[in-house]
């Protein structure tokens, strides 16, 4: 369950995880509150682990060595590309619907 | 003494298959433990925990449990006809044949396996009323069948379900074979 704050752009948890590793690595509580200041979005706690297990199974993202209890994620060379991907896609879709605004 | 939030996040990672949590769990509980805990949070937990489960699970594990429950309430609540209705049955058998060729990636050589063997743990309420029936410790339930075609009808149509369960499973791959096809 990924919810959006007021201002929430977006809020498919891969996008905004892959997002959010794009800026180097990070470990869950990290990713969590990265995506809360730059999204407005709050993902569970659930669904964020949902999300990870889901891209480390793509290989978009992996697991680096434990610090403690935590484990950073970082982005790999598939996952950058399945971002830039994705973000192309959001681009036209956002280009297309400020077209048709402003015909209407 | 362990607070009661600690115990609380336990259970909830008692939910996970034990696969998931030897990977995750300890990742997961410091997450929990260092954010407030919520109601959403706890059902988002919840939630998420019961769908990595269904995503684990084998498929004849869950409909064969889904059936056993369903046979055992019929049972119970005395809503006969019970036992072989042909085509719920051959609904639940089919879905678990196709389901299992789409887990494992277009394979279907475990198709009628996966058939048979939530075929036997449905059934398995009505076998263990045949056996109690033939021991003579309850009364057969459904009329016109013997206590002995009760224990015996599961095993007696292993063939025919596993031949059912392939043959579909071989149609499912077939299937996803020419969706790729047409896909790339």
């Amino acid at each position: 369950m990924a919810r959006k704050g007021k201002s929430g752009p977006a809020s498919d948890p891969e996008l905004l995880i892959l997002s959010s590793l794009a800026g180097g690595a990070k470990h869950g509580y990290a990713i969590m509150t990265d995506i809360e200041r730059f999204a407005g979005v709050e993902i569970g706690p659930g669904t964020l682990y949902t999300a990870i297990t889901r891209l480390v199974e793509k290989r978009w993202i992996k697991p680096e060595a434990a610090e403690g209890r935590q484990r950073p994620y970082t982005l790999t060379a598939s996952g950058a590309a399945a971002l830039q991907q994705q973000l192309h896609s959001l681009r036209h879709v956002v280009k297309v619907a400020q077209g048709r605004l402003q015909l209407a | 003494m362990k607070p009661l939030r600690y115990w609380l996040v336990l259970a909830l990672l008692l939910i996970y298959p034990p696969r998931w949590r030897k990977e995750y769990g300890p990742e997961l509980t410091h997450l929990l433990l260092a954010r407030p805990m919520s109601l959403r949070n706890v059902i988002d937990t919840a939630w998420n925990a019961l769908r990595q489960r269904l995503r684990e699970e084998q498929p004849w594990k869950i409909l064969g449990a889904l059936s056993c429950f369903l046979n055992l309430l019929a049972l119970v609540l005395d809503v006969h006809p019970a036992g072989y209705q042909i085509i719920p049955t051959l609904l639940i058998l089919l879905t678990a044949a196709c389901w299992t060729v789409i887990r494992d990636a277009g394979n279907h050589r475990r198709a009628g396996g996966a058939a048979v063997k939530t075929a036997l743990l449905a059934t398995s309420p009505i076998v263990m009323i045949g056996l109690l029936a033939s021991l003579g410790v309850v009364t057969t339930p459904i009329a016109g069948t013997s206590p002995y075609g009760l224990l015996i009808l599961p095993l007696l149509i292993v063939p025919e379900i596993w031949l059912i369960g392939s043959l579909f499973g071989l149609l499912t791959s077939a299937l996803l074979r020419i969706r790729r096809g047409s896909a790339s």
